[in-house]
């Protein structure tokens, strides 16, 4: 925030201050979001915040409620997700950017795009009749609603986001980059990788980020899949809920205000797991820049 | 040019000046009495029917339903910031108790839950007694061909598959009436489950709405789940016949529907009473009201006209409007417990 006063323009210093503004409105809605969720958690944390986020029992007739089967589906669904997605997108940007044919480019991304802002209830509906159908027939189980096809559905979702962010990083790398590892005598792949790739690393971090993120907090077409069931089971192939998923379900006729503070507590579970999720991979998969 | 001056920005400002003053006066002179309802879903169709016939009978009135859920419903109500809530499940002494007020419960129709299942094999309708639907809710009853489901159909032949349960991933009446009835004719059910609007069920895969539920029993072989019967009924989905407490086998419709309703003596002057497994040899045993809330005193601060318009309202509803519920498929309120809503109704007017 360095600035020198007597050279800004009152324009220029307004400008400033209005972006301060905005940037330190959005910063205190989300601590005010946190705060909120805390407060209406109350309950919750004064009967065990250990106890809620390990307890695997959820249940609103006896008022005992454990977070422990939510953390679980939405980690399990999220990393499937990812696991899934982050090599096909990475893939398909790279082939776009590089390989493709700029007429196949255009018409490709343009499709990628529409995909990416395809609302999620219709992947949801989209999972209902064909994936699950597909999953039960070739996994041979009965039942094909569970994590897996959560996770699958999931992965469906946000490889177009994914790549088409990542698509867009890696055209903004600049030519003159890419001809110097030409130039040094790389190959096309040794050029992708030192030149397109290791340079817009931190883009395509943020991209994975907010693909992860769009995973964790999707609800609707989550809840059309999974099967919804509130007990923990570490098989893939079982019913299981996520942390949004019981929010969007129980809501709105929770009677009991142990009920909601519980439902509340999910939130701010959610919340958690986000900020956790985010600082880790930051702190394993971010490698300080190596500044030339 | 600084952007305060642009002439495109002091059109703008001299259009919207213009438009909010037009939409100030035009809402001064149409006098409407607007009022806020929130609640139940299951009823909601229902009271759309109900408002828009009511404002041909008297166009001043504007009546606003939100339906977001009895729970939703009731703390809203609770919190006054609508002017009556509506719920499927009677209110609890607990949530009565956050009330300064008396609340007062009014039954304005009668719901019923079905069993709507898909068998290979199988396509006329099941017979199912209590005790079985219990069991295979608890997961006791794990296959199809088993003798107890058998002994109940003997002209039916069961395949040997496994039995998928499916229930309701989201809060409900529907739930609720539904587990209240297993409470009652289970006593393991009421051990280890309970009853409510959403419960920690033993086994079986939740979908979200009527629709999920639907949905997901269409797509699993061997499976069975619970439904509100007019959505069973528009789908045209077949549902099980019951035995109900007199061991009479009945099938959901309005007529078994409103006898259930009308053999609980005597009704509680509260209304807050549970139909389901309710005596009499033409009862259907899956079913419970939907009540809309209102405090049994107005406030002294309460818009009188307002007041006067929701009590003409529901008794309106409560009379005439039940013919309405019939081409709903919502089964109609016995004319015993009509007549006494209505004297509920004609009490709590006197504390306009």
């Amino acid at each position: 925030m360095r600035f020198r006063f007597r050279e800004l323009h009152p324009g220029d210093l307004a400008f400033g201050l209005v972006l301060r503004l905005l940037v330190l409105g959005l910063l205190s809605l989300i601590i005010a979001i946190g705060v909120m969720l805390a407060q209406k958690a109350s309950p919750v944390f004064t009967s065990g915040v250990v106890q809620f986020l390990t307890s695997s029992k959820w249940n609103p007739i006896k008022e005992t409620f454990g977070a422990l089967p939510f953390i679980w589906g939405t980690l399990m669904t999220s990393i499937l997700a990812m696991i899934v997605s982050v090599p096909l997108s990475l893939s398909m940007a790279i082939y776009l950017s590089e390989i493709a044919s700029p007429g196949f480019r255009r018409f490709f991304i343009f499709l990628v795009e529409v995909m990416a802002s395809i609302p999620s209830v219709v992947y949801g509906l989209w999972g209902i009749f064909v994936l699950i159908p597909w999953i039960r027939e070739t996994f041979h189980i009965e039942v094909g609603v569970s994590i897996f096809s959560a996770g699958a559905l999931l992965a469906f979702m946000i490889i177009p986001t994914i790549s088409s962010l990542t698509f867009e990083i890696f055209q903004r790398v600049p030519l003159t980059i890419r001809e110097a590892a030409l130039a040094l005598g790389a190959t096309r792949w040794q050029m992708i990788r030192l030149a397109v790739i290791q340079s817009s690393r931190s883009g395509i971090f943020g991209s994975f980020i907010l693909g992860f993120g769009r995973a964790m907090g999707e609800t609707m077409a989550v809840t059309m899949v999974i099967g919804n069931r509130n007990k923990l089971s570490l098989d893939l192939f079982e019913p299981g809920s996520t942390l949004a998923s019981v929010i969007a379900n129980e809501y709105a006729e929770a009677m009991s205000s142990e009920h909601l503070a519980a439902l509340a507590g999910i939130g701010l579970a959610l919340l958690a797991v986000a900020l956790i999720t985010h600082t880790l991979a930051r702190v394993f998969f971010l490698k300080k820049e190596i500044r030339t | 040019m600084s952007i305060r001056y642009h002439p495109a920005m002091i059109q703008l400002a001299k259009t919207l000046f213009a438009f909010s003053l037009i939409t100030f006066i035009a809402q001064g002179t149409h006098a409407q009495t607007i009022i806020h309802g929130a609640g139940a879903t299951f009823p909601y169709p229902l009271y759309s029917k109900w408002i828009s016939d009511f404002q041909k009978i008297d166009p001043q009135v504007q009546i606003n339903y939100q339906s977001i859920g009895s729970g939703a419903g009731i703390r809203q109500f609770l919190e006054k910031t609508v002017d009556f809530g509506a719920t499927d499940t009677p209110m609890t002494d607990e949530q009565l108790a956050k009330s300064k007020v008396q609340v007062a419960h009014l039954p304005m129709a009668l719901g019923a839950v079905v069993l709507t299942y898909k068998i290979p094999g199988i396509n006329s309708a099941v017979t199912l007694s209590g005790e079985v639907v219990a069991d295979l809710f608890l997961g006791k009853i794990k296959k199809w061909n088993d003798p107890k489901i058998s002994a109940l159909n003997p002209s039916l032949k069961f395949p040997d598959q496994a039995v998928t349960i499916v229930h309701r991933s989201d809060g409900s009446g529907t739930t609720g009436i539904f587990t209240d009835y297993l409470s009652k004719v289970s006593p393991e059910w009421k051990e280890d489950v309970g009853s409510g609007t959403a419960v920690s069920w033993p086994t079986g895969l939740g979908g979200k709405g009527n629709e999920g539920v639907a949905g997901l029993i269409q797509q699993t072989p061997g499976s069975i789940g619970y439904l509100e019967l007019i959505y069973a009924k528009k789908n045209k989905l077949g549902y099980a016949s019951i035995k109900n407490s007199a061991g009479a086998i009945v099938e959901a419709n309005a007529k078994s529907v409103s006898a259930a309703a009308g053999s609980v003596k005597p009704m509680p002057a509260d209304f807050r009473v549970s139909i389901t497994q309710a005596p009499g040899k033409d009862a259907y045993p899956i079913a419970g009201f939907t009540y809309i809330l209102l405090y049994d005193t107005f406030a002294a601060d309460f818009n009188k006209a307002k007041a006067q318009k929701i009590m003409r309202f529901l008794e309106w509803a409560v009379q005439d409007g039940q013919k309405s519920a019939e081409s709903l498929d919502y089964a109609p309120l016995p004319k015993a417990v009509a007549a006494q809503a209505l004297a509920k109704i004609q009490q709590i007017r006197k504390s306009i």
